[in-house]
């Protein structure tokens, strides 16, 4: 389809659109022929001063302060009519009711104040057959306004009942079923703009849209009241305000559309306001009839306005707008008073339909904005998952630079504490074979060191979760078989000790070394018979002892020798402070503090 | 006379090893193998000896083999690692395969001795190092992620086992958890009859299965 061709079609639906009200009238209009075009009007009946008057009929400057009058038509018949006969009142206003040759046959609704409001319901009176006389029969129609002046007949319809029907229920389904659907769809839809709108604050023209359902939907049911307890005034004057604030609320949301809410809103509002106060402070009515037809103004600008602004936008939205317009402007005229009211009430048709267009548009806006947030939160997703894979390379990078550096750290641990143990071992070994030592005794003894060494190194490397214990039971185990096979007795005496914290493996060696030189130079150098190994906590630290029954030593006098040293060295390594107490043939203790931190 | 098959591919510690098996009253060398493969096919084809002493790193291939076959062939014989350091990782891996001790390399020649007629008695000392790795399979057992299996020790059994991979002496214990020291005692073997239900033939299997290691006879 061309662009040239669409357009021409959106243009001739909208005009068809906007045809429709004058068309819809034209539809529930009775037959032609069987339409009475004029009657005797007067404030009385029977009145001498009765004049001819042309339906439709309103009353103003013939009967300006009446709330009654009387049409009479003079029906001339042959003969007696076959058919069952109707009289069609096509709409009321306020009240109507119909007389044959002194017969009452039908009535809108209650006389006396306040009068019953019938609005655009029609009246259909049946006229039976046995009613009618040949020559002339006198048809009249009483008219009721709730406010002096007020009246008016639209043009009345007679004839057979079968003949009239179809516009009786025309009328009643476009003036009196449907807009009482509609209004309620309306309501609806306001109740539910209303709540979304309180869950979302921010949004506003759910607010608005709120108001101008609910408004005119009060406006819709009000008018719909047959009898209501209020002055008629009144009556109107609130009508006339639902009407005002739905045409303001229809008003600020085009202006929103348009891209212009901040000053159409106080104007919006402003006129609302000032008409809705005009309207009931008015007290002859008067100011209720000029709000009302202000607000049918309202409607009628504010749909071409939103036609416009939408017209790139939404078609629906144009639709809607034409529709409202077409309707407000062509319920003008009955509004004000000027024309006929022949015509059906468009604008109860059309307002709910634009209603419900916005309503929807809103719903679809909301919609695209959920699926663009779950859209986003896709791409948000996908770009966490890279970032966090970033993340993880470079971690993975940092964590192996870390693994190279403790693999480095500890592999120079590891040769230090070979060269300090096994390598030494080695070097005087090989020294005493090169020096073609002969005694296989010895030569045993420093492997066994070489060995013992090893395993203290391999059981340093064990994980002991900071538990001193656990070392102490790991050396204990090394410990006894060298002991047994020295004859020499172990009175093992460790508690239950606290956990230090930073017991690392080379920490772990250097606690371990220092005990088995310990235990060495008692058995070696003391010739100790008995050992006393304990461990106790105290408030500094734990304290491990090693004590024997040996030779002992003057501490001073071998102060030099290489395994005092050694010992003094790891202690101040692991910060741990040495304490070394004999005397020569005492034995001789050691006793090792390992401060907790 | 109880038979010993010895596999140990150093021809020195062989020799030495050997030598004091074939010195010892009442053990006698059934035969010495330098690799895995020779000491399999003995075994399959002579009649099972009773203890076995085999070190795990061969030149072809690791000793655990030899202690599956052993075990698969005669539940009965008994499997102890040789081992330069008597360092966890490899006990306990030998354990797994079915070893039920591990004597270390160096160990004198009355220790090999005593050890021997030790496993043979069933009696189990038990070292504070593997008491630690029990108690650390029992551990794993008790979480509910782990094997099926509760520890099958008594509250009171797990705090003797605790105290023992503590390094504590039995007095120490028996105060620490008021009691005389010949109840701890009980405990322990108490201790040890539980594991050594585990600890034969394919119970092996099924203590594997969960979470409890067989216990070791040094």
């Amino acid at each position: 389809m061309t662009r040239t061709l669409r357009r021409g079609l959106l243009l001739s639906a909208l005009a068809a659109l906007a045809a429709l009200p004058w068309a819809l009238d034209r539809l529930v209009d009775a037959p032609d022929a069987l339409r009475l075009g004029s009657a005797l009007f007067a404030e009385t009946i029977d009145d001498e001063r009765a004049k001819t008057r042309t339906l439709p009929h309103r009353w103003r400057t013939d009967c300006a302060d009446c709330r009654t009058a009387w049409y009479r038509f003079d029906v001339e018949r042959e003969d007696l009519p076959a058919d069952s006969q109707a009289v069609l009142v096509p709409s009321q206003g306020d009240n109507v009711a119909v007389y044959l040759n002194g017969r009452l046959i039908g009535q809108g609704g209650r006389f006396a104040d306040p009068v019953a409001r019938l609005g655009p319901r029609p009246l259909a009176a049946s006229a039976p057959a046995a009613l009618w006389n040949p020559g002339i029969n006198r048809l009249y129609v009483l008219v009721k306004a709730g406010r002096p002046g007020h009246g008016f007949l639209p043009t009345v319809a007679l004839g057979p009942e079968a003949e009239l029907e179809r516009s009786t229920r025309l009328r009643e389904l476009f003036a009196v079923a449907l807009p009482q659907v509609l209004a309620t769809a309306a309501a609806m839809l306001g109740l539910t703009m209303g709540a979304i709108w309180f869950y979302r604050r921010r949004e506003s023209d759910y607010a608005i849209l709120a108001v101008a359902s609910l408004a005119w939907a009060t406006y819709a049911f009000s008018s719909m009241l047959i009898e209501t307890p209020l002055h008629a005034v009144l009556r109107d004057a609130w009508l006339a305000a639902m009407a005002a604030v739905a045409a303001a609320a229809l008003w600020v949301l085009t202006a929103r559309l348009r891209g212009k809410p901040g000053r159409s809103l106080s104007a919006g509002a402003l006129a609302a306001g000032v008409g809705a106060f005009a309207a009931i402070a008015e007290r002859s009515g008067a100011g209720a009839d000029l709000v009302f037809a202000l607000a049918l103004g309202g409607f009628a600008i504010a749909g071409l306005q939103l036609a416009w602004a939408s017209r790139s936008r939404s078609p629906l939205l144009v639709c809607g707008g034409i529709a409202v317009a077409a309707a407000a402007l062509h319920d003008l005229p009955g509004t004000m008073r000027l024309l006929a009211p022949d015509a059906l009430p468009a604008l109860p048709l059309a307002m709910p339909l634009l209603l419900g267009l916005a309503g929807w548009l809103l719903l679809l806006r909301f919609v695209e904005t959920l699926n663009a947030v779950e859209l986003l939160n896709i791409d948000l997703e996908t770009l966490v998952q890279a970032r966090t894979a970033e993340l993880q390379s470079q971690y993975e990078r940092v964590r192996v630079l870390e693994r190279q550096q403790t693999v480095a750290a500890e592999r120079e641990r590891l040769m230090r504490d070979m060269h300090d143990g096994v390598g030494g071992h080695l070097v005087s070994m090989l020294a005493m074979l090169e020096a073609g030592h002969r005694q296989p005794g010895e030569l045993a003894t420093t492997v066994r060191d070489a060995l013992d060494d090893m395993r203290l190194m391999i059981d340093s490397l064990e994980p002991v979760d900071d538990d001193l214990n656990a070392v102490l039971g790991m050396w204990r185990d090394r410990l006894a078989s060298r002991l047994r096979a020295a004859q020499v007795d172990l009175h093992w005496d460790v508690e239950l000790l606290s956990t230090v914290p930073g017991l690392t493996p080379a920490r772990v060696l250097h606690v371990l070394r220092m005990l088995q030189e310990a235990v060495t130079n008692a058995i070696r150098h003391g010739h100790a018979r008995t050992l006393w190994i304990g461990a106790t906590d105290t408030p500094d630290g734990v304290r491990i002892e090693v004590r024997d029954d040996g030779g002992g030593f003057d501490p001073q006098a071998v102060a030099a020798g290489r395994g005092l040293a050694n010992l003094r060295r790891r202690a101040a390594e692991v910060g741990a402070v040495l304490a070394i107490e004999s005397a020569p043939s005492r034995g001789a203790t050691v006793s090792l503090l390992l401060p907790r931190n | 006379m109880v038979t010993v098959l010895l596999l140990e591919d150093d021809p020195a510690t062989r020799e030495r090893l050997a030598g004091i098996v074939s010195g010892a009253p009442g053990l006698e060398l059934a035969a010495a193998f330098g690799e895995l493969r020779a000491s399999l096919d003995w075994l399959a084809a002579n009649a099972p000896p009773q203890v076995l002493l085999v070190d795990l790193q061969l030149p072809d291939g690791s000793g655990i083999e030899l202690i599956r076959a052993a075990r698969r062939i005669a539940p009965h014989a008994e499997s102890m690692v040789i081992s330069v350091f008597g360092d966890e990782a490899h006990v306990v891996s030998a354990i797994e395969a079915g070893a039920t001790g591990y004597l270390l390399k160096d160990a004198s020649a009355d220790e090999i001795v005593t050890a021997i007629a030790r496993l043979r008695a069933g009696e189990s000392p038990i070292s504070s190092a593997i008491a630690r790795h029990l108690l650390k399979r029992f551990r794993l057992a008790d979480e509910p992620a782990g094997a099926a299996q509760a520890s099958p020790l008594t509250p009171r059994e797990n705090e003797v086992l605790q105290l023992i991979a503590k390094g504590l002496s039995y007095q120490r214990i028996a105060d620490t958890l008021g009691m005389s020291p010949h109840t701890v005692t009980t405990h322990i073997k108490q201790i040890y009859r539980k594991l050594a239900v585990n600890s034969r033939g394919e119970a092996v299997f099924e203590a594997m299965q969960m979470g409890l290691l067989p216990p070791t006879r040094p």
